[in-house]
């Protein structure tokens, strides 16, 4: 039984526990990253709600759900910003000759 | 007799120099841009004729024409002309009406529209010129998407059929605002990563799921369109929002500068098309 115990409490040590002040931080580079894309014009549609959801999520005490949401959100707001760059420099690519 | 040849021969050589000074080398080159868009799709579609690209896809698809032709024998938007005929001519509270506010009382000047504005500095459409034309006159603006709006410009849409546009690029503003609605509909957006182009030109005619994407050539003439989608009337930049939605790109507001230059782009690839609003779509 004591066995059992410290087994246990290994393996819950084992696994990390991220701070909600980690994934409040996350969410904000998630949105302060989403204004820069909605500047540049190509915010995507899905960036926002998934935002608003990890908000909810962290309110409601599930960490690990808002940090998913947030990472997923960080994401979504990159890639729009790389697609806004590529747009910028490549759109002649595909007109016509 | 000589005097009167001399006159003649001056004032002819005048009118030609003017013609082509009216011409600015802003719509030469947009000319230019026209001639290879009008180029790729006669490539693309060997078999169709240039003044059917008015009716989208219609044009390249025998079944959806099949269909679309037995709409058109009782056309659903037939009715909004006539409403938005009884809307456009009702007085506005201070005794003034649409007509005051348009050349020619409003009467055949789609063909007009959109038009770059040298005093306002912008692309003026015809849905935003109505609503300066309400605002003006003390009334309260409508809604860019559907509803009235689209009844009064599917009025006037109705009046200028069969003519075509008659846009101008006057200046280096107007140029610069064509080539922001090119850059618009050739830069890929949205988490599908798809740009205007991509479908309409690389995809036209190739199957998408179970539709079929409309040759860009011809996409503005036939505005405002009645769609069996939306079970009702709509305006282009209604559509330009469902577009954006559709590839997960968030959508502009309607009337604002990115939809207008993308109209105005368009529009100018659509020069010498016959315009045929209102019409149906799926």
């Amino acid at each position: 039984m004591k066995k059992l115990i410290v087994v246990a409490m290994a393996a819950l040590l084992s696994v990390p526990v991220v701070a909600s002040t980690e994934v409040t931080a996350l969410i904000d580079k998630a949105e302060a990253t989403r204004v820069q894309a909605a500047a540049a014009g190509f915010e995507w549609t899905k960036t926002a709600g998934l935002i608003k959801s990890a908000n909810k999520a962290l309110k409601e005490g599930d960490v690990a759900l808002a940090q998913k949401l947030a990472s997923k959100a960080l994401k979504q707001s990159e890639n729009s910003l790389l697609q806004a760059q590529y747009s910028q420099q490549h759109w002649q690519d595909h007109t016509p000759q | 007799m000589r005097k009167i040849i001399t006159i003649c021969t001056v004032l002819a050589a005048f009118s030609v120099a003017s013609a082509s000074a009216n011409e600015t080398q802003y719509d030469k080159l947009v000319a230019e841009d026209g001639s290879k868009f009008r180029s790729y799709f006669q490539n693309k579609f060997a078999s169709v004729e240039m003044t059917d690209y008015i009716n989208g896809v219609y044009a390249i698809d025998a079944k959806s024409r099949e269909q679309w032709e037995e709409i058109e024998e009782f056309p659903p938007y037939e009715l909004s002309i006539d409403e938005g005929q009884e809307l456009f001519e009702k007085p506005f509270a201070n005794g003034k009406s649409y007509a005051s506010c348009f050349s020619n009382d409003g009467v055949n000047v789609r063909k007009n529209y959109p038009y770059y504005d040298l005093e306002l500095s912008k692309v003026m459409t015809l849905e935003l010129a109505i609503n300066m034309c309400r605002e003006s006159n003390g009334e309260k603006a409508l809604g860019y998407k559907k509803g009235d709006i689209a009844l009064i410009s599917a009025y006037m849409a109705y009046t200028s059929r069969d003519e075509t546009f008659n846009i101008k690029v006057p200046n280096q503003a107007a140029y610069d605002a064509y080539l922001d609605g090119k850059k618009f509909f050739y830069s890929k957006r949205g988490q599908l990563n798809l740009a205007c182009s991509d479908c309409h030109l690389v995809a036209a005619g190739q199957k998408l799921r179970a539709d079929i994407p409309s040759p860009a050539l011809g996409h503005t003439t036939g505005f405002p369109v009645y769609r069996s989608k939306w079970g009702g009337l709509g305006t282009l930049h209604r559509r330009y929002a469902g577009c954006n939605k559709n590839v997960r790109a968030q959508p502009f507001p309607a009337q604002g500068e990115e939809y207008r230059n993308l109209e105005f782009f368009q529009s100018l690839m659509n020069q010498g098309l016959v315009l045929n609003g209102p019409s149906a779509r799926k």
